[in-house]
């Protein structure tokens, strides 16, 4: 939520705050859920700090990284598959 | 009559835990199975065909040339699923996770990474200044940890059942933990709804900032807007005229119908009409992203509701900074 309200201040900043939103703001994150793409990134590097606590499961866990689990097991599965078949 | 009922029930459990086992459990066997195998098998070719021995395997920068070389291995292996798109990350990934388990296997710890590649994955931060970011979240941490209130300290006890039923009052804990006064907490909002999260807007002196405090998931309705894990995709353009940023949100039926009123249509600085129809003169796209729906949307509802309260703010007392503390519920309590 921290990340994503960083976000929305720095598309529209606050007009009441004189000069660079993104000098004068910072967002710190404690074990955040993994809400935007990779794409606004280079928006936030600045401003956002996460922090995530060990093998916590919350902010590792995204669209993608089930994604990439999922290809995993499957990749598994052929590599079985095949060696049961040869 | 009853013995029977009470057969039936057993034989329907025993079932159930039967039938959950080959759903669940079972899986997760085969894919333990799978993967001891292929790092077996994957042990047996480095030794073969590149001579790597990985019983003698000493985890160091000059090894990373050998996971490029575990990389090649597992390109010719699993060449059935190279159409995958995310195929490359997903070949570090199981490569790293077999250096691992080899090296764990063999040193009998887990694998650790040498100063050189630790200042890789550091982005090019030095040590100095990972420890300031640590001093500082560990400030703002209290700030975070406040929103909760006393909440963190009964998670496993038997006493979140009692609090449950009691009043809680969010602004007394907030206040007792950050140790600030009571006149700078400027707005507070506790109650939180689905689409809505509880927040805080606070006056820390010490440091002549505006700390503007959203509470993680702790009850049911921030619950309710986790769940709503939807992908919302929008656009971030400039306006040529003003050269303003505004946020477009790319819509398609379903979610126009679901997220256009909690969004709010044809407002100042969010438009939801798809196409150039209310900023006709918008030619440059930026960036294109996704968000998660129940999040972004309630980060706009926060947004629209917090942004005068933090301008009159700043207004009033003329500070310097303006800050953003995030929290969660699972991780403060672990």
């Amino acid at each position: 939520m921290a990340t994503l309200m960083a976000f929305l201040y720095l598309v529209h900043p606050l007009k009441s705050i004189k000069g660079d939103m993104r000098k004068k703001m910072r967002a710190y994150s404690y074990g955040g859920a993994s809400v935007l793409s990779k794409d606004v990134d280079m928006y936030l590097k600045d401003v956002v700090t996460s922090m995530v606590f060990g093998n916590d499961i919350v902010p590792r866990l995204s669209y993608g990284s089930v994604k990439d689990i999922c290809k995993i097991i499957l990749m598994f599965e052929q590599v079985e598959v095949r060696r049961r078949g040869g | 009559m009853d013995t029977n009922l009470g057969e039936s029930i057993k034989k329907t459990f025993k079932e159930g835990v039967k039938k959950t086992h080959e759903i669940f459990v079972k899986p997760l066997d085969y894919l333990g199975g799978a993967i001891k195998s292929s790092e077996d098998e994957l042990a047996d070719r480095l030794k073969k065909e590149y001579g790597i021995d990985t019983n003698q395997w000493v985890f160091s920068r000059e090894n990373l040339e050998m996971l490029e070389k575990i990389n090649l291995l597992a390109d010719v292996t699993f060449q059935e699923v190279r159409h995958i798109s995310h195929f490359k990350s997903m070949r570090y990934l199981t490569a790293w996770t077999i250096i691992q388990k080899l090296d764990r296997k063999v040193r009998g710890r887990k694998a650790e990474l040498d100063r050189a590649v630790a200042d890789e994955v550091s982005d090019g931060l030095s040590v100095a200044a990972l420890k300031i970011a640590q001093a500082e979240l560990m400030y703002y941490a209290l700030f975070a940890h406040g929103t909760y209130g006393d909440t963190m300290n009964y998670v496993y006890s038997g006493r979140d059942f009692n609090r449950l039923l009691s009043f809680v009052d969010y602004t007394k804990e907030f206040i007792a933990y950050t140790k600030i006064m009571a006149e700078d907490l400027l707005h507070s909002f506790w109650d939180a709804t689905p689409y809505r999260p509880a927040y805080c807007i606070a006056h820390n002196r010490f440091r002549k900032e505006i700390v503007l405090c959203m509470r993680g998931s702790n009850n049911w309705a921030d619950f309710a807007t986790d769940l709503d894990f939807h992908y919302l995709s929008f656009n971030i353009v400039k306006e040529d005229d003003t050269k303003e940023l505004h946020l477009r949100f790319n819509f398609d039926e379903h979610t126009q119908l679901v997220y256009k009123d909690r969004i709010g249509e044809n407002t100042k600085y969010f438009n939801t009409k798809e196409g150039n129809e209310v900023f006709p003169h918008i030619e440059k796209v930026l960036e294109t992203g996704f968000a998660h729906a129940g999040m972004l949307v309630s980060a706009i509802t926060a947004y629209k509701e917090i942004t005068p309260h933090v301008s009159k703010s700043f207004i009033k007392r003329f500070l310097t900074f303006c800050l953003i503390v995030g929290g969660d519920f699972l991780k403060a309590r672990i």
